[in-house]
């Protein structure tokens, strides 16, 4: 994890983004993939647990897987909205069912990816746009 | 049309049937009754001497009383009468040569037995009873032979030594014919008796033969009955576990995707990289030879995730329900919970799994319990399920254990869950195919009877304790080596 964060720059941050997901590989391959052109700042929270202990107002983005032992995702997602937080909310899953997303949906989701994501220029497209919503309401 | 064909070729087999086991009776009498024919002209003989010697000298010969032709005659003559019979019988037992031999030999004896006592008319008698005797042969024309040297020697010895049959020195001509018919009124008797006995006797050999093939017919049907009720289990062991898999198929999927993402997003930075470098820096690569390695690691990595993944599917999905050896527990049963550990995830039911090193390998079908394994995860899971419908909140729990019994012969697995537990009802009916209590047609209730199925096969045991409303603990026990199944059944069979 330090390492991971060793490799943002601190000199021109995009955003802050939490990425919540309890595989390894999620955080490795999203990491990379974030800051491929843009610096963006991301912490990383490996459960429900975890991700609830960090939350605050920082963050612009949070990612959140939603199957997750323990604390699930919906409930990350009901935090953020219930304390107000200016941070909007990517969900991302591979294993939901219908019914999850449309939690997810009612609960202000801005989207909703399914993991493979399909069209990772377009996902990166939806982070951008997160985090100029969430800039937006400073 | 078909139903009648079958009909005459049952009708045919039958006959065939009782023709043979009225040959064989047959076959038993005449051979029987030849060895009686033959101890009997055998003391007959003997008899004949014994007459020639204290009687026919004084009858035949008056006052002189001395060793005589006659009783040359009876051992001689006697002894040729006797002899061809006799070898008869040693060499063509129940033959029809042999019978009509014993025929004539029975009855020649009679003639002989009325020459040596003088014609006397109360000796006549024993020609009746050698009659009588030879229908023990059930063949009518075994007394036609019989009949017809009696016959032919009153008629002959009638013209030529009238003394020697009748008692008389001389005789009417017709005398020989009174004697002949009445044996021929004795022997309508026997025949019309003989012809009633055989008939009796070919209903009975009917009878016999229609219950043998009937007999035969059931025990194919129940034969033919018996595989098939096997091949069906094996196909029901098979069918059950196909429709866990389909249960299970999302969560495998889900499992698929994580490193598929991976492999996923690494391939595309690489591949941005590269084609980035033809056009920015001349063929340069803007990436090092140490990134590109490593990222392909992290992608082989992801693969070799996902073939494990894959294989364990596909062990799954084998068909070998039936050959049992030695395979590790502890791997079919953590390969069972990796089945389900998305399933499991998305409805925060915890998992604990701890098993004993001690032992690990044991004689069993890794198949059969593969699946006994998910058909308790997945009642489990419903009973969590069900449970949590009363409360949201509520968070399952799911634990596995094993230890090894203090003789060392068992392995103990104990399966517990935290979920809605059983009615003493339901426990009673646990282990019956088709019980379920499961709603919306989530189950057919196979999957215990499965459960208790593979156990017996296994030669292991099964304990069920549970509380409505609090949980259930399944403890199983498996014998751990094959020589151990060996005395686990001795000892069922000196107990049962």
């Amino acid at each position: 994890m330090t390492t991971l964060n060793n490799e943002i720059s601190t000199t021109s941050k995009a955003g802050k983004i939490l990425l919540v997901d309890d595989e390894e590989i999620i955080h490795l391959t999203l990491n990379r993939l974030l800051n491929q052109e843009k610096k963006y700042d991301i912490d990383h929270a490996y459960s429900g647990k975890e991700a609830l202990e960090k939350l605050n107002n920082s963050y612009d983005l949070i990612i959140c897987d939603v199957i997750m032992a323990g604390i699930d995702g919906i409930t990350i997602l009901q935090e953020v909205k219930n304390k107000k937080y200016k941070a909007e909310v990517i969900m991302l899953s591979g294993f939901a069912s219908q019914k999850h997303e449309m939690e997810a949906k009612t609960n202000n989701t801005l989207y909703f990816f399914h993991k493979p994501i399909d069209n990772i220029t377009t996902f990166k497209a939806a982070v951008a746009e997160a985090i100029n919503l969430a800039t937006k309401k400073e | 049309m078909e139903n009648n064909n079958l009909k005459i070729i049952n009708q045919n087999k039958t006959q065939e049937r009782a023709n043979e086991l009225l040959n064989e009776h047959f076959n038993k009498i005449h051979t029987r009754t030849d060895k009686l024919f033959g101890i009997l002209l055998i003391i007959q003989w003997l008899f004949a001497i014994l007459l020639a010697l204290f009687i026919s000298p004084k009858t035949w010969e008056g006052t002189y009383n001395q060793p005589h032709i006659h009783i040359w005659t009876a051992i001689f003559l006697g002894g040729f009468i006797v002899s061809f019979p006799s070898f008869l019988i040693y060499k063509l037992p129940g033959k029809p040569i042999t019978r009509h031999v014993i025929a004539i030999a029975q009855t020649l004896t009679s003639t002989l037995f009325i020459h040596l006592t003088g014609g006397r008319i109360e000796t006549h008698f024993h020609v009746f009873g050698s009659l009588a005797f030879l229908a023990f042969y059930r063949d009518w024309k075994v007394l036609l032979s019989g009949s017809l040297v009696v016959a032919i020697d009153h008629f002959v010895r009638g013209m030529f030594w009238p003394q020697s049959v009748y008692g008389v020195i001389s005789i009417e001509p017709w005398r020989w014919l009174e004697h002949a018919g009445w044996v021929v009124f004795e022997d309508i008797f026997l025949i019309i008796s003989i012809f009633q006995s055989k008939k009796e006797m070919h209903e009975i050999a009917q009878k016999q033969a229609t219950v043998e093939i009937i007999n035969k017919e059931i025990e194919q049907i129940v034969t033919e009955r018996t595989q098939e009720l096997k091949d069906t289990q094996v196909q029901l062991l098979q069918a059950s576990k196909l429709s866990a898999m389909g249960e299970l198929a999302a969560g495998i999927a889900h499992e698929l995707t994580q490193p598929l993402f991976g492999i996923k997003g690494f391939a595309t930075l690489l591949q941005d990289k590269v084609s980035k470098s033809d056009t920015e820096q001349n063929g340069n690569l803007l990436i090092s030879q140490e990134e590109i390695l490593n990222d392909l690691q992290i992608i082989l990595t992801q693969t070799d995730r996902m073939s494990k993944l894959i294989s364990n599917v596909r062990n799954f999905s084998k068909n070998n329900l039936t050959d049992f050896s030695l395979n590790n527990l502890n791997k079919t049963a953590e390969d069972s919970f990796a089945l389900f550990s998305e399933m499991l995830k998305s409805k925060k039911i915890n998992t604990t799994i701890n098993l004993t090193n001690e032992i690990t390998e044991i004689y069993c079908n890794p198949n059969q319990l593969q699946q006994l394994f998910i058909n308790l995860i997945s009642n489990s899971y419903d009973a969590i399920e069900e449970k949590r419908n009363n409360n949201q909140l509520f968070i399952g729990e799911i634990k596995l254990n094993s230890n090894i019994t203090n003789d060392k012969r068992f392995i103990r697995l104990e399966f517990y869950d935290n979920g809605i537990g059983m009615s003493k009802k339901t426990q009673e009916k646990l282990f019956e195919a088709f019980y379920s209590t499961k709603k919306n047609e989530k189950g057919v209730g196979l999957g215990m009877s499965i459960v208790s199925k593979i156990i017996n096969s296994h030669n292991g045991f099964i304990n069920v304790i549970s509380t409505e409303g609090i949980g259930t603990t399944i403890t199983i026990q498996l014998p751990l080596t094959n020589q151990n199944i060996k005395e686990t059944i001795k000892e069922k069979v000196v107990k049962g």
